[in-house]
């Protein structure tokens, strides 16, 4: 049984054009992608499209979870944000990076990072 | 009216009779048979009271025919004229017309009260014995119409009459109308009725034998007696034995059923409704087809006779109908039984009334829409399965209604034995709704492996056999079908290109787009011999039909014998497992890892291509090459460790020299017994290239920086 959750209720950043930053815990796979979906169309839905996936407590991603970031990023950045992943352990890091996502997608180190790289280049 | 006014007539015209013609006698025993007739067709009424009251009526009536007998024969012995068969004084020709009327008025009260009972929940042989018992009755009396009252009666007369008495008997041992009766409304209805068989006996008794017979004669010679009634007409006093007769059978019959045969009578009673049951559970274990059951269900509580017609009303969410809809129907046409009523309202109606719903006046109901002629004079709406608990909506649900020509009410025993069926109906149809589901799984079931089949035939029957290569493949899907795929094709004589990918996801969706990978790869690999090209073409041919979330990882190899080079590029799979003979200087084990995107990640290709690296090798012999999905290095042991690149590489390592065959046998056995099932939780496939060489001898190289492999990008920068 995977455990997995995602909070969304998080924005930082100026309020014209908040940040919103999305917690992933646990493992993110066939079964719990469905969940982070859901958060990142109800970010989309609320007009966010400066969104930060917090990869800090994510413990697993299946090529399922890697799809849902490959299917937001372009709303996301057709919005005129984007969808930059952040603090992700080595090991999930290096599922992201076996497939090629850093050279697609902007990724940080840091939740601080990604958040700052957002008022650097919004 | 006309009947008492032909009684009348028949009185006055008896008690006038001087001397009318001789056809005279006949028609009026006719006209007294017509206005018995038509007074039993005015008095009988559907049933509209409970049995207590039926007994009482005729009990009452008896009694006081019985005082009136009683009454005349201590007043006045009344005597017939012999040869006119009149009243030979005024006072016998009142006691004749009011005594003869009282009985005959008690015989059409007793046929009228207890014909309810005697049809209570009518089925075919009830309701023919009914008709026999009047009919033969009718036929009896028609039998000594005209006959003088002072002649024998006809010998042909002893076959009406015993054709009614066992009718009678018949309908008698035939007591249904007692299990609707609670304990004490037993005892009282045991005392009416044999309070009502004791004075129909007398009463038969008093019109054979006894004091209040009137005497025809002077008292000499042979005197006859005879009832009052037959003073009147013969036929007449033959129709009122026979219904007191009967009556007194009937009541007779009922009061000892009710006295002494409790469970056994209710066993009796039950029978037909545990027929109806059976007959539907018989079905619920064979028919699971659910028209069949419908049918069953509407047919059930015809057969068992709770009611005139009765029919079904179903969803049927596997086919998107969520509201109920008339798919069977027993007693009344399927159409006028859909039009009849609003089954979804009902339905839902009987749904929060927690049980059977009851329209006594169905017609005045706005949900009901039948006419008077339609025979749906009152209604029992029963819900077949309640609202779905969990919510899920796959379950059918629907109504039964069970429809009476009559306003009548329904028994509390009707409704009850009318509830357990529809729980049993019910009970049924979830059952074949299970089988019905296990059927589409079984139909599934078959079709993935006819998927399977086909998509074995999408990998490759044979390997290209190139001197000096060794190559082995093996694949194990998750499921029957996967997104795993590995090629193998020749190009030209001396070159083989090797491909392994894996389609993100698992089952059917990525197993389409593994047919589609093939596709690309058959077509671009006759194009270019450059692993970059061929990739980076299938990226332009692929992403685009992919849909969103779904990518291809794919490693891509080129052996060309001849030179004896080995061209690899990667598309975001997993690193390639190189391993060089450990006997050479430069030997050892590498994973491959050249840049790359996955297929799908970028759409426009052109990132794809800037990203995507080519690496290339002088093959020494001995080097063996391993390409292979996640599901390999993802496999997880009991303890939920991951079997991982290292081991992977070590493994290859260890098990090179024995040949790509064996290698490949053992990396099988190895992944088994690492996850320690048959059953791979991920799609697994992998291919090993081994180079045993050509005799060749090639110069170690240098390997402390890396593996011997050159790297550039597959596309130059423009």
């Amino acid at each position: 049984m995977s455990h997995f959750s995602v909070s969304f209720d998080r924005r930082t950043g100026g309020a014209d054009a908040p940040v919103r930053v999305l917690a992933l815990r646990g493992e993110l796979d066939a079964h719990t992608a469905p969940d982070f979906e859901a958060a990142l169309q109800a970010c989309l839905d609320d007009g966010d499209h400066r969104l930060v996936a917090d990869g800090s407590e994510l413990d697993y991603v299946s090529s399922a979870g890697l799809g849902v970031f490959m299917a937001f990023v372009e709303p996301a950045r057709d919005g005129g944000g984007d969808l930059k992943i952040a603090a992700l352990s080595e090991r999930v890091f290096e599922v992201f990076d076996l497939l090629g996502f850093p050279t697609v997608f902007d990724m940080h180190e840091t939740l601080d990072g990604a958040i700052a790289a957002f008022e650097e280049a919004p | 009216m006309v009947a008492v006014g032909l009684v009348a007539t028949v009185a006055a015209v008896r008690a006038s009779q001087a001397s009318l013609g001789p056809g005279a006698p006949l028609a009026l025993d006719l006209a007294a048979v017509a206005a018995a007739v038509l007074l039993y067709l005015a008095v009988v009424r559907p049933r509209t009271a409970g049995p207590l009251q039926t007994l009482a009526v005729p009990l009452a009536f008896g009694l006081g025919v019985l005082a009136m007998t009683a009454i005349a024969a201590a007043s006045h012995q009344g005597t017939l004229d012999p040869k006119t068969a009149m009243p030979s004084d005024p006072a016998t020709a009142l006691w004749t017309g009011i005594l003869g009327g009282a009985e005959l008025g008690l015989a059409v009260v007793v046929l009228a009260s207890l014909r309810p009972l005697a049809l209570h929940r009518r089925r075919q042989p009830t309701a023919v014995a009914w008709g026999v018992l009047l009919g033969l009755s009718v036929v009896a009396a028609l039998l000594v119409a005209g006959h003088p009252i002072t002649s024998l009666a006809p010998p042909l007369l002893v076959l009406p009459v015993v054709g009614t008495v066992g009718a009678a008997a018949g309908l008698a041992l035939r007591q249904r109308w007692i299990g609707a009766l609670t304990s004490g409304q037993r005892l009282a209805a045991a005392g009416l009725a044999l309070g009502l068989a004791a004075t129909l006996t007398a009463l038969v008794y008093a019109q054979m034998d006894g004091p209040a017979l009137l005497l025809i004669g002077d008292g000499t010679g042979e005197v006859r007696a005879v009832p009052h009634v037959m003073a009147l007409s013969r036929s007449l006093s033959v129709l009122v034995l026979l219904s007191l007769a009967f009556g007194g059978l009937y009541a007779l019959a009922a009061g000892l059923t009710l006295l002494l045969g409790p469970s056994a009578d209710t066993q009796v009673q039950r029978a037909g409704e545990r027929r109806a049951l059976q007959s539907l559970a018989d079905l619920s274990g064979r028919l699971l087809d659910r028209s069949a059951l419908a049918a069953a269900v509407a047919r059930g509580p015809v057969e068992a006779g709770l009611g005139a017609a009765a029919w079904v009303a179903l969803t049927d969410p596997a086919h998107g109908r969520i509201t109920p809809e008339v798919v069977a129907a027993e007693g009344i046409p399927i159409e006028t039984a859909a039009q009849a009523a609003d089954a979804d309202a009902l339905y839902r109606a009987a749904v929060d009334h927690k049980g059977p719903l009851v329209l006594t006046h169905a017609e005045a109901d706005h949900r009901v829409h039948a006419r008077p002629g339609d025979g749906i004079a009152s209604l029992v709406v029963l819900p077949l399965g309640g609202p779905d608990a969990r919510g899920s909506g796959r379950l059918t649900r629907g109504v039964l209604l069970v429809a009476r020509g009559t306003a009548e009410p329904f028994d509390p025993d009707d409704l009850a034995a009318l509830d357990t069926f529809a729980g049993q109906a019910a009970l049924s149809l979830s059952h074949a709704d299970l089988f019905a589901d296990a059927l589409e799984r079984e139909r599934l079931a078959r079709e993935l492996t006819l998927a399977r089949e086909v998509q074995q035939r999408l990998l490759p029957q044979s390997l290209p056999r190139i001197d000096g290569v060794e190559i082995a493949a093996a694949e194990r899907p998750a499921r029957e079908v996967g997104g795993d795929y590995y090629d193998a094709v020749r190009l030209g004589d001396d070159c083989v290109g090797v491909i392994v990918a894996d389609v993100s996801g698992k089952g059917a969706p990525a197993a389409f787009y593994m047919a589609e990978m093939k596709g690309v790869f058959q077509a671009a690999s006759r194009l270019t011999r450059s692993p970059g090209e061929l990739l980076a073409g299938a990226n332009d041919a692929l992403a685009p039909s992919l849909a969103r979330g779904v990518f291809v990882s794919a490693a891509y190899a080129v052996l060309d014998a001849d030179a004896g080079t080995l061209a690899l590029a990667r598309a975001g799979h997993t690193p390639a497992v190189l391993v060089r003979d450990r006997d050479r200087a430069d030997g050892g084990r590498w994973l491959l890892r050249g840049g790359g995107l996955a297929i799908g990640l970028d759409r426009g290709g052109t990132l794809f291509r800037q990203s995507l690296c080519e690496q290339t090798l002088q093959l020494a012999p001995g080097d063996t090459l391993l390409l292979y999905t996640d599901g390999l290095v993802e496999a997880r042991d009991g303890g939920g460790t991951e079997y991982g690149y290292d081991r992977l590489a070590a493994f290859v390592e260890a098990h090179a020299h024995e040949g790509a065959l064996d290698l490949r046998d053992r990396l099988l056995a190895e992944h088994r017994a690492w996850s320690g099932s048959d059953e791979p939780d991920d799609d697994t496939t992998f291919v090993v290239i081994r180079w045993a060489g050509r005799g060749e001898s090639v110069a170690a190289v240098d390997v402390s920086a890396g593996p011997p492999v050159s790297e550039r990008p597959a596309f130059s920068s423009p």
